[in-house]
Protein backbone atom coordinates (compact mmCIF):
# COMPACT_ATOMS: atom_id res chain seq x y z
CA UNK A 1 0.00 0.00 0.00
CA UNK A 2 1.85 3.75 -0.94
CA UNK A 3 2.01 6.18 1.36
CA UNK A 4 -0.90 8.60 -0.25
CA UNK A 5 -2.98 5.28 -0.13
CA UNK A 6 -2.38 4.52 3.60
CA UNK A 7 -3.06 7.94 4.26
CA UNK A 8 -6.88 8.41 2.49
CA UNK A 9 -8.13 5.32 4.05
CA UNK A 10 -6.29 5.54 7.95
CA UNK A 11 -7.89 8.68 7.58
CA UNK A 12 -11.71 7.80 7.14
CA UNK A 13 -10.68 5.10 9.60
CA UNK A 14 -9.30 6.35 12.70
CA UNK A 15 -12.07 9.29 11.60
CA UNK A 16 -15.09 6.87 12.28
CA UNK A 17 -12.99 4.94 15.05
CA UNK A 18 -13.11 8.47 16.54
CA UNK A 19 -17.35 9.06 16.06
CA UNK A 20 -17.29 4.79 16.96
CA UNK A 21 -15.69 6.07 20.44
CA UNK A 22 -18.23 9.26 20.56
CA UNK A 23 -21.16 6.91 20.14
CA UNK A 24 -19.75 4.15 22.53
CA UNK A 25 -19.28 6.55 25.23
CA UNK A 26 -23.18 8.05 24.65
CA UNK A 27 -24.46 4.27 24.75
CA UNK A 28 -23.11 3.44 28.12
CA UNK A 29 -24.14 6.73 29.68
CA UNK A 30 -27.56 6.77 27.61
CA UNK A 31 -29.66 4.39 29.60
CA UNK A 32 -28.67 6.00 33.50
CA UNK A 33 -28.73 9.39 32.35
CA UNK A 34 -32.28 9.19 30.45
CA UNK A 35 -33.99 7.99 34.27
CA UNK A 36 -31.74 10.82 36.00
CA UNK A 37 -33.00 12.95 33.52
CA UNK A 38 -36.59 11.93 33.57
CA UNK A 39 -36.62 11.81 37.17
CA UNK A 40 -35.00 15.39 37.55
CA UNK A 41 -36.35 17.48 34.93
CA UNK A 42 -40.00 18.85 33.66
CA UNK A 43 -40.59 16.46 30.12
CA UNK A 44 -39.69 18.93 27.46
CA UNK A 45 -35.97 19.32 29.38
CA UNK A 46 -35.55 15.83 29.96
CA UNK A 47 -36.25 14.97 26.19
CA UNK A 48 -33.53 18.42 24.76
CA UNK A 49 -30.93 16.85 27.40
CA UNK A 50 -31.54 13.33 25.93
CA UNK A 51 -30.88 14.75 22.38
CA UNK A 52 -27.95 16.93 23.34
CA UNK A 53 -25.86 13.81 24.80
CA UNK A 54 -25.51 12.21 21.58
CA UNK A 55 -24.78 15.41 19.83
CA UNK A 56 -22.45 16.51 22.81
CA UNK A 57 -20.08 13.48 22.25
CA UNK A 58 -19.98 13.39 18.66
CA UNK A 59 -19.11 16.92 18.56
CA UNK A 60 -16.63 15.54 21.65
CA UNK A 61 -14.84 12.95 19.75
CA UNK A 62 -15.15 15.20 16.51
CA UNK A 63 -12.85 17.95 18.07
CA UNK A 64 -10.66 15.62 19.21
CA UNK A 65 -10.47 14.04 16.15
CA UNK A 66 -9.59 17.05 14.09
CA UNK A 67 -7.95 18.67 16.64
CA UNK A 68 -4.34 16.81 15.38
CA UNK A 69 -3.53 17.92 12.47
CA UNK A 70 -1.03 16.65 9.61
CA UNK A 71 0.83 19.68 8.25
CA UNK A 72 0.52 22.13 10.94
CA UNK A 73 3.27 21.36 13.52
CA UNK A 74 4.69 22.86 16.37
CA UNK A 75 7.92 23.88 13.67
CA UNK A 76 5.68 25.64 11.02
CA UNK A 77 3.76 23.96 8.15
CA UNK A 78 4.66 20.93 6.17
CA UNK A 79 3.85 20.39 2.94
CA UNK A 80 1.73 17.62 1.19
CA UNK A 81 4.61 15.93 0.25
CA UNK A 82 6.39 16.17 3.38
CA UNK A 83 4.00 14.57 4.96
CA UNK A 84 3.29 11.97 2.61
CA UNK A 85 6.35 10.84 2.15
CA UNK A 86 7.48 9.37 5.65
CA UNK A 87 4.77 6.48 6.91
CA UNK A 88 5.98 6.70 10.40
CA UNK A 89 4.76 10.16 10.60
CA UNK A 90 1.26 9.53 9.39
CA UNK A 91 1.09 6.67 12.04
CA UNK A 92 2.03 8.70 14.41
CA UNK A 93 -0.28 10.95 13.75
CA UNK A 94 -3.39 8.29 13.71
CA UNK A 95 -2.39 7.15 17.04
CA UNK A 96 -2.29 11.01 18.59
CA UNK A 97 -6.23 11.04 16.80
CA UNK A 98 -6.77 8.34 18.66
CA UNK A 99 -5.03 9.62 22.37
CA UNK A 100 -6.31 13.23 21.17
CA UNK A 101 -10.15 11.91 20.79
CA UNK A 102 -9.62 9.60 24.20
CA UNK A 103 -8.84 13.01 25.89
CA UNK A 104 -11.81 14.89 24.93
CA UNK A 105 -14.22 12.43 25.50
CA UNK A 106 -12.63 11.73 29.40
CA UNK A 107 -13.18 15.62 29.51
CA UNK A 108 -16.05 15.69 27.77
CA UNK A 109 -17.96 12.97 30.42
CA UNK A 110 -16.05 14.71 32.97
CA UNK A 111 -17.98 17.84 31.40
CA UNK A 112 -21.85 15.98 30.94
CA UNK A 113 -21.84 14.92 34.76
CA UNK A 114 -21.86 18.75 35.67
CA UNK A 115 -24.95 18.23 33.73
CA UNK A 116 -25.96 15.04 35.69
CA UNK A 117 -25.33 16.49 38.98
CA UNK A 118 -27.97 19.58 38.03
CA UNK A 119 -30.51 16.92 37.45
CA UNK A 120 -29.72 14.19 40.78
CA UNK A 121 -29.92 17.35 42.92
CA UNK A 122 -33.58 18.85 41.06
CA UNK A 123 -34.78 14.93 41.24
CA UNK A 124 -33.84 14.79 45.21
CA UNK A 125 -35.50 18.86 45.77
CA UNK A 126 -38.92 17.34 43.58
CA UNK A 127 -38.85 14.09 45.77
CA UNK A 128 -37.60 15.46 49.43
CA UNK A 129 -39.54 12.20 51.19
CA UNK A 130 -36.91 9.86 50.24
CA UNK A 131 -33.46 11.65 51.95
CA UNK B 1 11.43 -7.31 19.06
CA UNK B 2 11.55 -3.55 17.87
CA UNK B 3 12.20 -1.13 20.91
CA UNK B 4 9.06 0.55 19.96
CA UNK B 5 6.74 -3.05 20.62
CA UNK B 6 8.61 -3.71 24.13
CA UNK B 7 7.69 -0.30 25.65
CA UNK B 8 4.68 -0.35 23.64
CA UNK B 9 3.53 -3.83 25.54
CA UNK B 10 5.53 -2.92 28.70
CA UNK B 11 3.67 0.41 28.86
CA UNK B 12 0.04 -1.12 27.32
CA UNK B 13 0.53 -3.68 30.71
CA UNK B 14 0.96 -0.75 33.17
CA UNK B 15 -1.76 1.35 32.29
CA UNK B 16 -3.90 -1.09 32.25
CA UNK B 17 -2.89 -2.24 35.77
CA UNK B 18 -3.06 1.13 36.82
CA UNK B 19 -6.77 1.69 35.44
CA UNK B 20 -7.91 -1.52 36.84
CA UNK B 21 -6.31 -1.35 39.72
CA UNK B 22 -7.52 2.34 40.14
CA UNK B 23 -10.99 1.62 39.61
CA UNK B 24 -11.70 -1.72 41.68
CA UNK B 25 -9.98 0.41 44.41
CA UNK B 26 -12.35 3.35 44.54
CA UNK B 27 -15.37 2.19 42.88
CA UNK B 28 -16.92 -0.10 46.53
CA UNK B 29 -16.36 3.03 47.74
CA UNK B 30 -18.03 5.49 45.82
CA UNK B 31 -21.03 3.06 44.72
CA UNK B 32 -21.51 3.07 48.87
CA UNK B 33 -21.20 6.69 49.21
CA UNK B 34 -23.76 6.90 45.66
CA UNK B 35 -26.24 5.16 47.37
CA UNK B 36 -26.07 6.91 50.35
CA UNK B 37 -26.46 10.00 49.26
CA UNK B 38 -27.53 10.33 45.33
CA UNK B 39 -31.02 7.26 46.52
CA UNK B 40 -31.81 7.66 42.94
CA UNK B 41 -29.89 4.00 41.82
CA UNK B 42 -29.66 5.79 37.93
CA UNK B 43 -28.05 8.67 39.57
CA UNK B 44 -25.45 5.80 40.97
CA UNK B 45 -25.23 4.38 37.97
CA UNK B 46 -24.35 6.95 35.81
CA UNK B 47 -21.84 8.14 38.00
CA UNK B 48 -20.03 4.78 38.57
CA UNK B 49 -20.12 4.24 34.67
CA UNK B 50 -18.64 7.67 34.10
CA UNK B 51 -15.62 7.36 36.46
CA UNK B 52 -15.11 3.95 34.56
CA UNK B 53 -15.52 5.63 30.95
CA UNK B 54 -13.18 8.49 32.38
CA UNK B 55 -10.58 5.97 33.68
CA UNK B 56 -10.67 3.92 30.44
CA UNK B 57 -10.38 6.58 27.92
CA UNK B 58 -7.33 8.00 29.86
CA UNK B 59 -5.80 5.29 29.86
CA UNK B 60 -6.30 4.34 25.91
CA UNK B 61 -5.06 7.98 25.57
CA UNK B 62 -1.42 7.65 27.16
CA UNK B 63 -0.85 4.35 24.77
CA UNK B 64 -2.31 5.79 21.69
CA UNK B 65 0.27 8.18 22.30
CA UNK B 66 3.25 6.84 23.85
CA UNK B 67 5.80 9.16 21.97
CA UNK B 68 8.67 6.61 21.79
CA UNK B 69 11.45 8.53 20.47
CA UNK B 70 14.62 5.26 20.33
CA UNK B 71 18.01 5.42 18.27
CA UNK B 72 20.29 2.59 17.38
CA UNK B 73 21.74 0.85 20.29
CA UNK B 74 18.88 1.12 22.74
CA UNK B 75 20.15 0.48 26.52
CA UNK B 76 18.25 -0.81 29.20
CA UNK B 77 17.31 2.38 30.97
CA UNK B 78 16.36 3.91 28.04
CA UNK B 79 13.28 1.73 27.63
CA UNK B 80 12.43 2.47 31.28
CA UNK B 81 13.01 6.15 30.14
CA UNK B 82 10.27 5.68 27.50
CA UNK B 83 7.88 3.90 29.77
CA UNK B 84 8.51 6.62 32.53
CA UNK B 85 7.78 9.40 30.24
CA UNK B 86 4.56 7.29 28.72
CA UNK B 87 3.51 7.05 32.26
CA UNK B 88 3.61 10.34 33.47
CA UNK B 89 1.20 11.50 31.04
CA UNK B 90 -1.08 8.75 32.51
CA UNK B 91 -0.44 10.01 36.08
CA UNK B 92 -1.19 13.40 35.21
CA UNK B 93 -4.61 12.71 33.39
CA UNK B 94 -5.67 10.38 36.26
CA UNK B 95 -4.53 13.28 38.75
CA UNK B 96 -6.56 15.89 37.20
CA UNK B 97 -9.67 13.25 36.45
CA UNK B 98 -9.80 12.21 39.87
CA UNK B 99 -9.76 15.74 41.19
CA UNK B 100 -12.57 16.96 38.94
CA UNK B 101 -14.68 14.08 39.70
CA UNK B 102 -14.14 14.09 43.45
CA UNK B 103 -15.01 17.67 43.21
CA UNK B 104 -18.13 17.22 41.15
CA UNK B 105 -19.30 14.66 43.98
CA UNK B 106 -18.36 17.02 47.09
CA UNK B 107 -20.33 19.70 45.13
CA UNK B 108 -23.04 16.75 44.39
CA UNK B 109 -23.25 15.62 48.42
CA UNK B 110 -22.83 19.57 49.69
CA UNK B 111 -26.11 20.39 47.52
CA UNK B 112 -27.84 17.52 48.89
CA UNK B 113 -26.93 17.16 52.80
CA UNK B 114 -27.53 20.97 52.65
CA UNK B 115 -30.79 20.36 51.45
CA UNK B 116 -31.23 17.50 54.12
Amino acid sequence: MSNETYLDVSYVAIGLISLGMGGLTYAILRVPFGALAESGMSRTSAEFLKRVQPAFFVLVASAGFFGVSYNYTGCGVLAYEQVVKDRAYLVKTNRRQVGSTADWLAAGVLVWSSVATVCVVTARRTRPEQT
Amino acid sequence: MSPYTVSFIVLLFLVVLIAIGLVRWLRPALRALLEDVVVLPAGTEYYLRAFTVVIAFIALGAVADPSFNFKDNVRFMEYVWAVAHGLKSVFENLVIAVFVYTGLITILIAALRRKQ
